[in-house]
């Protein structure tokens, strides 16, 4: 059975674009518009791995994140961060919250293929 | 006639119970049980102004000019009533800077001057060395004339009665051990002597009890009653004298005035008068009770004077009995052995509390001021081996009590024959009166300097050195008598009776008038003529102030330096001893509740509280020159000094001035707060933009990598995805364009910098320009643009391209948030009287008051969750408003949720001249 | 508070009181070869006005200590 990846971004083209790497991949997927609906999909979904933007409608990715770290069921659910803020207080506030990686972007797509393929492996 | 054995026995007696007394009560305090913590001792000690001199001598004084005697008594009433204001003071300074004598606190006021401090002691011991002799002479007359009483030979040849047979010499020296046992057990003067207050208390029981016991049997036994008294003594040749103040009546008005001023002074600023009133206060309350107290014993004293006068005059012919010993000779030629027996003993406590009290607060006067500070000037004594200087310092106060009781005993039997006992007491009153300028200026005027003070004592003391003692050893024999009747070196005005050409007053009024006169006088001119140095103005402050409502304030820290706990715990042990010391420290630690063990560096206030308790010990001047030696001084800070500064005599006049400065200062600070916070809130304003705009263009850039990237990696891609995919690169790199210029826009109209092309323009043109610009955009987002605009809008001037801009800004941001299924925006022209006003209405969810007027700030956004992600940088909102602003309109938006928002503007048909743009 | 200041503007009155009753040249008033009694009138008005004088001073001071009941209260605040 495939894996499945949540993308959570309000960016059309991003979503466009992610969504096309993770198919290429094969992976099962999910994509959520806003913050409600990213909390939505995590229960409802239960994906292997998010891809998380922090900027988002109703609830921003560092609010996701405490959520899902908070939940025991999720343990094993990988969040990558996926913002375009890079300031390094941002890096450590993410990494603090629990996210297993912070991509900035703009990011390197084979980076990210790359990072999403290694943490699904273990 | 009484035996010498008893007499002897009798004096030696009453001696030994006073030893007792005083043993008992310091054996008590050691307990912890203290006697002298009552009003009624304290105002009793006070009583230690009525001497020998009141015992014997006010009967001889009243036998010769009537109510003569009684000015010395009533100067203290008058003068009671204001020790709330005068000695609470005083009381209180002393008690805060550990001032254990006269001459520390004029030397400590006037900034700790060594030299004052020494000046006053010689001042206070070459005045008082006589009236302590004069005590000595009362004891030796009294015993004389109890063992040797006959009415018809009343001369008493001291001179022929050797020291070692003399009764008054073994009284002294008795007195003496006395003052070094009960007077300097501790070695810090500022603790109490409870063994010997309570034993002066005792005495002024003592001797008003004999007094009044002695009057009332002459009254009332001898005659019956006062009435009977003068019926009898209306025989007397010289009758009237008693009667009136007069010309022949031996007293006049300017004397009764001037002893009345005299003794007033006298009465808190005789070295023993203050060493009790104030030293040994251990309750500040207990003056309230003395006010009365006092005066009242004063008034039993003096009540049976006149009477026991009279009654001398009437026993005894003419100039048989010398008048100062009636008291005693009365009772002797009535028979009357035990009365006799006990007014001597009353005439005994009246000499020796004096002498004894006298003693040890000159010593203290003596062994601090004057031979210490000689001592600190050798340098080795500091430095010298041994490490305990208490006893070396005991040693000295107990050397100087000895000194000085053998210096007034010998005194006595070479000079004080000649004199009257009342005589020599107002010269030592007069010598006492000449702190008063000092110290009352000390106290209540700031302006007092030590040059000040030191001109005015050493004027007065000269003036009353030349016109009390210089006469008197004129008369003795020891000066030519010339001096009196002829001037000094023959000049009339230097006569010391008539300083200055002054005539009709009698001695004592001459030179007080005159040794105040100079002495006041110099204090005042030379006081403002001449600068305070830091120290004196600073210590001014603390006795102006005081007193203060907390320990603290007002209070300068005097020490700008640094030194350990150890070196001023060494310093201390040697100087005050191990015990005190470790007792004071711990109560230091505990009021201040820091631990000292762990005090790397001691800070200002505990040296401060070092140097109080080395003052107790031996006077402010020196304590200061000895923690001197132990303490780094540092200079003064610029803010510290402006802060003494603010207090100077000095910087009075500025006050006013400065102040208003200050208040000029504070405003200008809390402007400057205030811009500081409004900079600060700005600065993470632009942090928070830098880092929008940032995250503005980092989103279309990835989108536009991130698919440069997957056609890059996948060319096998079919021909609708890749179109599909280069569109939004196209897309996103316009959306980057866009941006990066809205910055660039931002930051010229910031700086200025924007290229106004100002030309005539039609407002319809603009509007559907912009409408038609946006049509692609409202299309894909589903929302219909149109226009309302009159036929005939009058041409403004403008910059076109960039109300274009203002347009397609507000038209965009109408679309954007119009209604998602039926969007629609409107924009509309009105004409108006002189403006135009353009609407953009859309049909959106609308804003929020609270964010209305938030929108228009620079790099402000909305982060409304109900309307999703904030669109744009932020700073569409902010140009558009900057450019209608360059035209002299308003810019405004009404709005409430979902009814949709109408963003207006205005241009007038008319430029200002004047350009109003900031 | 107020009654001690009230209390030292009283003793100040006191003291200008006493300064004027026994100088000159109220005190030239008895200053008359005059007996009262049997007793001199100087003499006597002396002592009484001394008296009074004293009078006044443990009323003016002790008046607050009448009010206030517990003495030991006092004796204690150093």
């Amino acid at each position: 059975m495939a894996q499945k990846v949540l993308i959570v971004d309000d960016e059309p083209s991003i979503v466009l674009s992610l969504e096309f790497l993770m198919q290429q991949k094969g992976y099962d997927l999910k994509i959520a518009r806003t913050g409600d609906e990213a909390l939505q999909f995590i229960d409802e979904f239960q994906p292997d791995l998010v891809l998380l933007d922090v900027m988002l409608p109703n609830k921003n990715g560092f609010e996701i994140c405490q959520y899902v770290r908070s939940k025991p069921e999720f343990t094993s659910m990988k969040i990558i961060l996926l913002t375009a803020k890079g300031r390094k207080q941002d890096i450590e506030k993410g990494l603090a919250i629990g996210a297993d990686a912070y991509i900035t972007k703009p990011f390197a797509t084979r980076d990210l293929v790359q990072t999403v393929q290694n943490m699904l492996k273990k | 006639m009484i035996p010498n054995w008893l007499v002897f026995l009798v004096s030696f007696c009453y001696l030994g119970f006073l030893f007792a007394i005083a043993y008992y009560a310091d054996a008590r305090a050691d307990r912890g049980k203290s006697m002298i913590n009552n009003p009624y001792i304290y105002a009793l000690s006070l009583a230690v102004y009525c001497t020998a001199w009141t015992f014997y001598g006010s009967v001889g004084r009243a036998a010769s000019t009537g109510l003569g005697f009684l000015p010395v008594y009533i100067g203290p009433t008058l003068i009671a009533p204001l020790w709330l204001l005068i000695m609470r003071k005083i009381v209180r300074i002393a008690k805060q800077q550990h001032i254990t004598s006269i001459a520390d606190f004029i030397s400590s006021r006037y900034g700790k001057s060594s030299f004052l401090g020494g000046l006053v002691a010689v001042i206070a011991v070459i005045g008082i060395i006589p009236y302590i002799s004069l005590q000595l002479k009362a004891i030796s007359n009294s015993y004389t004339i109890l063992t040797t009483f006959a009415p018809q030979s009343v001369s008493i040849d001291h001179a022929s009665v050797p020291f070692f047979e003399d009764t008054a010499f073994y009284v002294a020296i008795l007195l003496a051990v006395f003052a070094i046992l009960f007077g300097t057990r501790h070695l810090d003067a500022s603790e109490r002597h409870e063994g010997l207050v309570t034993a002066i208390a005792f005495e002024s029981i003592i001797k008003l009890v004999s007094f009044l016991f002695v009057g009332i049997f002459v009254t009332y036994f001898l005659y019956n009653g006062l009435g009977d008294i003068f019926s009898h003594a209306k025989s007397l040749p010289d009758f009237k004298k008693f009667l009136t103040i007069s010309h022949d009546s031996g007293v006049t008005w300017d004397e009764w005035v001037w002893i009345t001023f005299l003794s007033l002074l006298a009465v808190m600023f005789l070295p023993r008068q203050f060493h009790m009133a104030v030293v040994e206060n251990v309750n500040e309350k207990h003056i309230e009770k003395a006010i009365w107290f006092f005066p009242l014993y004063l008034f039993l004293m003096n009540i049976f004077v006149l009477p026991i006068a009279l009654a001398g005059l009437l026993h005894f012919p003419a100039n048989t009995v010398d008048a100062d010993t009636f008291v005693l000779a009365i009772p002797l030629a009535e028979g009357h052995q035990w009365i006799a027996l006990l007014v001597f003993i009353g005439g005994l406590s009246a000499a020796t509390s004096m002498v004894i009290v006298a003693t040890i607060a000159l010593s203290i006067m003596v062994s601090n001021n004057l031979v210490m500070p000689i001592l600190l000037q050798i340098k080795t004594f500091l430095s010298s081996r041994s490490t305990d200087l208490t006893r070396t310092l005991l040693m000295i106060r107990r050397g100087s009590i000895v000194v000085l009781v053998l210096w007034a005993y010998v005194y006595f039997r070479i000079v004080a024959e000649y004199y009257t006992l009342v005589s020599i007491g107002l010269i030592s009153f007069t010598a006492a009166a000449q702190f008063a300028p000092a110290i009352i200026g000390g106290i209540f005027w700031r302006g007092g300097t030590r040059k000040g003070a030191l001109a005015g004592l050493i004027a007065g003391s000269l003036v009353w050195a030349f016109t009390l003692p210089t006469p008197f050893a004129a008369q003795a024999g020891i000066l030519p008598d010339s001096i009196l009747t002829q001037g000094l070196f023959g000049i009339s005005f230097l006569r010391p009776y008539h300083f200055l050409g002054l005539e009709g007053m009698d001695p004592i009024s001459n030179s007080l008038f005159w040794s105040m006169f100079f002495n006041i006088g110099f204090y005042i001119i030379v006081s403002f003529s001449s600068r305070a140095s830091f120290l004196e103005h600073s210590q001014a402050v603390l006795f102006v102030k005081a007193p203060w409502s907390s320990g603290k304030d007002g209070q300068y820290q005097l020490w700008r330096g640094t030194s350990s706990v150890e070196v001023l715990q060494a310093l201390l042990i040697r100087f005050i001893g191990e015990r005190n010391t470790k007792r004071a420290f711990y109560r230091y630690a505990r009021d201040h509740q820091t631990d000292l063990t762990k005090l790397q560096e001691v800070d200002q206030e505990f040296i401060s509280f070092a140097e109080q308790l080395l003052t107790g010990a031996i006077g402010a001047a020196s304590a200061r020159v000895v923690i001197a030696s132990v303490v780094k001084e540092e200079p003064f800070s610029v803010a510290e000094m402006m802060n003494i500064l603010n207090e100077t005599q000095q910087a009075i006049s500025q006050k006013n001035a400065l102040e208003k400065k200050s208040r000029e200062l504070e405003k200008a600070t809390a402007q400057l707060t205030k811009a500081n916070a409004r900079l600060l809130e700005l600065d993470g304003l632009k942090d928070d933009f830098v880092s929008t705009v940032t995250h503005e263009l980092r989103t279309p850039l990835t989108s536009v990598r991130a698919f440069a990237e997957i056609l890059y990696d996948n060319p096998d891609l079919n021909v609708d995805q890749k179109t599909n995919f280069l569109s939004i690169i196209i897309k996103e790199s316009e959306r980057l364009t866009r941006l990066i210029n809205q910055v660039l826009d931002l930051q010229k109209v910031e700086s200025h910098t924007m290229d106004w092309k100002l030309t005539n323009i039609s407002m319809g043109d603009i509007v559907n320009e912009a409408i038609e610009a946006c049509s692609q955009i409202a299309m894909e987002k589903n929302v219909i643009c149109r226009g309302e605009i009159p036929d005939d809008v009058p041409v403004v001037q403008g910059d076109r391209d960039r109300l274009i801009q203002v347009m397609l800004n507000l038209i965009s941001n109408g679309i954007k948030f119009a209604n998602p299924d039926f969007g629609e925006v409107t924009v509309q022209i009105s004409v108006n009287n002189d403006h135009l006003q353009i609407d953009v209405r859309d049909n959106g969810i609308g804003i929020k008051e609270e964010n209305q007027r938030v929108i228009f700030e620079k790099f402000r956004q909305i982060n409304d969750p109900d309307r999703g992600k904030p669109a744009g940088s932020g700073l569409g909102l902010t140009i558009t408003q900057r450019i209608i602003e360059f035209h002299q309109g308003k810019l405004w938006v009404q709005s409430a949720p979902d009814k949709g928002s109408t963003f207006s503007f205005t241009v007038p048909f008319k430029r200002k001249e004047e350009s109003i743009l900031p | 508070m107020n009654i001690r200041a009230r209390r030292l503007q009283k003793l100040v009155v006191l003291f200008l009181f006493g300064i004027i009753v026994f100088n000159y040249p109220l005190l030239s008033i008895f200053n008359r070869e005059i007996f009262w009694g049997g007793i001199p009138l100087l003499y006597f008005y002396v002592f009484a006005v001394w008296f009074i004088v004293i009078a006044l001073l443990i009323l003016v001071v002790e008046h607050k200590n009448l009010i206030r009941v517990p003495k030991n209260i006092e004796e204690s605040g150093e």
